[in-house]
């Protein structure tokens, strides 16, 4: 690849930038987090009347037939906007389900995505689970038990794509957590959007795939996916900050013709510059099928340490007014905040190349 | 767990004459019930008028018992004692956590400024009062225009008659909306250069003409306030220092203030925020505490920790000695900051999805998440990290200022803030 977007990826960025930078204003957002609902589904009609929400879904089920790295670009302008849609867990809930799961299932599920009437949701975290390819969560005869974390969007979804073992083989299963024996606990994170706990208790559920490595599959994907949010989240920032150090005078000079100011700023470009070659390659790697374990470990390193990095020196460099909810800022904050520590912050990613590179 | 590690300094003991004075402070500090020891468990689920009732309290009950601003005269409400006295009281109540956070400014800050420059009649009106914590004071400086660059400030201060007239707004004061008295700079002569046309003032917060708004933040608190003053008429004897000298004072106050926000070592401030110590046993409990990756980063910690203990106390010594705060007040501040960041972030590395989000009711997850959003603020307030580096490069390595363009105009010619 040459990390150019080609004519098709850069239609999807404007697109999806244009549509919800038009529908997720400063006051839209306030309002939503005044709400009961984290949740602009105008934005999310909108999306999917252009064809947006299916974009890496095949053209079979009502999708556009792009690739990952299209998809990247939509989840990189919800970033941009901090967009409080359920874009990522449906979109590679989606993914799954076409790739990995069988074709009745494809066209049950996968063509009320693209319209934008479905929505899908990812459960595969656990309570102290470092490795997330062996749940602990169990299914018998053809019932899920166990209980996943982090979940978000469970109460709106309408199915839920869950990891768990079946005679000693992991695999990805459908819940719907309206169903008996689905029990939802709210809690809170600091993206002031409800995540939710899933205990489920004899659960019924429906295979989408017991095939090897098929967690891991996911998980990879999710991390990708991360990373592009954090991207489009990174780039806003520091958008931000440099338009806010030029207009922000102190000794009778924009702030940003201070040095220390200006050459912090440069640095972060650097790392928003590293966030963006890293995922764009792990993307490209998972849309070509090559494998990309390596690029999306080094990625996921980069939109964690780095991406902190932006973050901090973003609000240090807006003063007081990085702190204060009435500024735009502080959102983006909270979503680098929430995605770093999402699936793996950059510690483990060190340890998960290190151990591979150090392996005997 | 106490996470208070004594070091050899610390243990030593005073001379004999100061058994008697050693004794009551213990005895004190072990009978006052919001006096907690440093690793017992703490309610801190109160809100904000509960933690000022606590701080009043506490306070007047340590004035009672002669222990409170130990070596202010006693006629203003002090001990009236020596420095040596004070650096025991330092040493014993380091093994407890106090409720005197909502008193850090007025104590800090506000205290020993209109100890230096009020009026004897300032003095004996309020000392005693700021001391019991009958009245609290905060400090008003920041204003929308003037953040770094705070002698820029616009507040304006007129003569009328006895009376001052002040107009202007302030930002980012913190506990305005439960202090009673405030210490305002605002300009008095804007014909001269923007550092000598300025006045401290003290204003009544509760007088005509005062509005205060809180402004929230990322935590979800609302800790600062925007504060407008319409036509607020004080007497003309509430002058703190002298007219047009108002910078000297101010200068004077945002010392003690970095003094009083690096002093604390790891341990002060809200104390909200855990040590190495804590954060090795969150570790554990999450089962990180084999990972290479996470022991580096908490043996790092704890050396940092450890050295800012030191300047920490250097610093008190030398205040306890009298000795007017120095540069090292930069330092102090400058090593909370990036102690405060980089302990946050390994926190929400070790607590990994917890951190993400948690349940409701896991006061701890949301502790530590607070903790690491309230971080960024440690390297703006009092002072930025980078105008805490430019103090260490000019005064203590005596490099040559920034060519400044601004420091010979009269003020009325500048164009700041909104004189634009």
């Amino acid at each position: 690849m040459d990390f150019t977007l080609d004519e098709r990826e850069q239609a999807v960025s404007d697109l999806a930038t244009q549509i919800l930078t038009d529908k997720i204003t400063m006051e839209r957002l306030a309002e939503i987090e005044a709400g009961d609902e984290w949740f602009d589904r105008d934005a999310w009609a909108a999306l999917a009347a252009s064809g947006l929400i299916g974009v890496a879904i095949d053209e079979s089920h009502g999708g556009s037939g792009a690739d990952l790295v299209s998809l990247g670009q939509l989840l990189r302008a919800q970033g941009a906007t901090v967009a409080p849609i359920p874009l990522l867990p449906t979109t590679l809930a989606a993914a799954a389900i076409a790739e990995l799961g069988g074709e009745s299932l494809a066209s049950d599920i996968l063509p009320g995505v693209c319209d934008g009437s479905t929505i899908l949701t990812i459960a595969v975290q656990e309570y102290l689970d470092d490795d997330l390819a062996t749940p602990a969560a169990e299914v018998s005869d053809g019932a899920i038990t166990g209980q996943k974390i982090v979940v978000e969007y469970a109460d709106l979804a309408d199915h839920m794509l869950v990891s768990a073992v079946a005679d000693g083989r992991s695999g990805l299963y459908l819940v719907q957590p309206g169903d008996a024996g689905v029990m939802l606990t709210e809690g809170l994170s600091s993206r002031l959007e409800p995540v939710w706990q899933v205990d489920m208790a004899h659960a019924p559920c429906v295979e989408v795939t017991s095939a090897d490595g098929a967690v891991g599959w996911l998980v990879e994907r999710m991390r990708a996916g991360l990373c592009a949010i954090q991207l489009g989240v990174t780039e806003a920032a520091l958008k931000l900050t440099a338009e806010y150090t030029t207009e922000r005078q102190q000794f009778g000079r924009p702030v940003a013709t201070f040095q220390a100011v200006t050459q912090r700023l440069a640095d972060q470009y650097i790392n928003v510059a590293g966030i963006r070659l890293t995922t764009y390659s792990a993307l490209w790697r998972l849309s070509h099928g090559v494998d990309a374990t390596e690029e999306v470990s080094i990625a996921k390193w980069w939109a964690s340490e780095r991406a902190s990095a932006v973050a901090h020196a973003s609000q240090h460099c807006h003063g007081g007014m990085g702190v204060s909810v009435e500024y735009p800022l502080h959102r983006y904050t909270l979503w680098n905040k929430h995605l770093t520590t999402s699936l793996g912050a950059g510690t483990r990613q060190l340890r998960e190349i290190g151990a591979r590179l150090a392996a005997p | 767990m106490a996470d208070t590690a004594q070091s050899p300094l610390e243990t030593a003991t005073g001379p004999p004459d100061h058994s008697e004075f050693r004794s009551r402070v213990r005895v004190f500090l072990e009978e006052h019930p919001l006096a907690v020891p440093r690793g017992a468990t703490v309610d801190d689920d109160i809100d904000e008028a509960d933690s000022v009732r606590r701080a009043k309290t506490f306070q007047a009950a340590l004035h009672d018992a002669g222990l409170a601003a130990i070596t202010y005269p006693a006629e203003i409400g002090g001990g009236g004692l020596d420095k040596s006295f004070q650096e025991i009281y330092h040493k014993e109540s380091a093994a407890y956590r106090l409720p005197v956070f909502p008193l850090a400014i007025s104590h800090g800050m506000c205290l020993p400024v209109l100890n230096d420059f009020g009026t004897d009649e300032q003095k004996s009106e309020h000392l005693e009062k700021i001391i019991r914590a009958e009245e609290i004071w905060c400090q008003m400086f920041s204003e929308p225009g003037a953040g770094s660059d705070v002698a820029s400030l616009q507040m304006r201060a007129e003569r009328d008659g006895d009376q001052w007239v002040l107009n202007g707004q302030k930002v980012w004061t913190s506990g305005a909306q439960y202090c009673d008295y405030g210490l305002v700079v605002a300009r008095t002569d804007p014909e001269q250069p923007k550092h000598r046309g300025l006045s401290m003032f003290k204003v009544d917060l509760s007088a005509p003409g005062v509005e205060i708004r809180p402004l929230r933040q990322i935590t979800g608190d609302a800790h600062f306030n925007e504060v407008f003053l319409t036509d607020t008429r004080i007497p003309a004897d509430w002058l703190v220092g002298e007219l047009n000298m108002g910078w000297s004072v101010a200068i004077a106050m945002l010392m003690y203030e970095r003094v009083a926000l690096g002093a604390g070592g790891v341990s002060g401030g809200g104390g909200a925020r855990p040590g190495a110590k804590r954060i090795a046993e969150l570790a554990r409990e999450h089962d990180r505490g084999d990972d290479p990756v996470v022991r580096n980063a908490l043996a790092d910690l704890y050396i940092r920790e450890r050295l800012l203990t030191f300047i920490g106390m250097r610093i008190r010594a030398a205040a306890d000695a009298g000795r007017a705060p120095g540069p090292e007040g930069s330092i102090a501040k400058l090593a909370t900051a990036a102690l405060a960041k980089d302990t946050t972030e390994l926190i929400l590395e070790v607590i990994g999805a917890g951190a993400t989000a948690w349940p409701a009711d896991d006061d701890s997850a949301e502790t530590f998440v607070m903790a690491f959003l309230s971080a960024p603020a440690m390297a703006i307030a009092g002072g930025t990290n980078e105008v805490q580096r430019n103090i260490i490069g000019e005064r203590v390595l005596g490099l040559p200022k920034e060519p400044s363009v601004d420091k010979n105009v009269p003020f009325k010619d500048l164009l700041v803030g909104t004189q634009r």
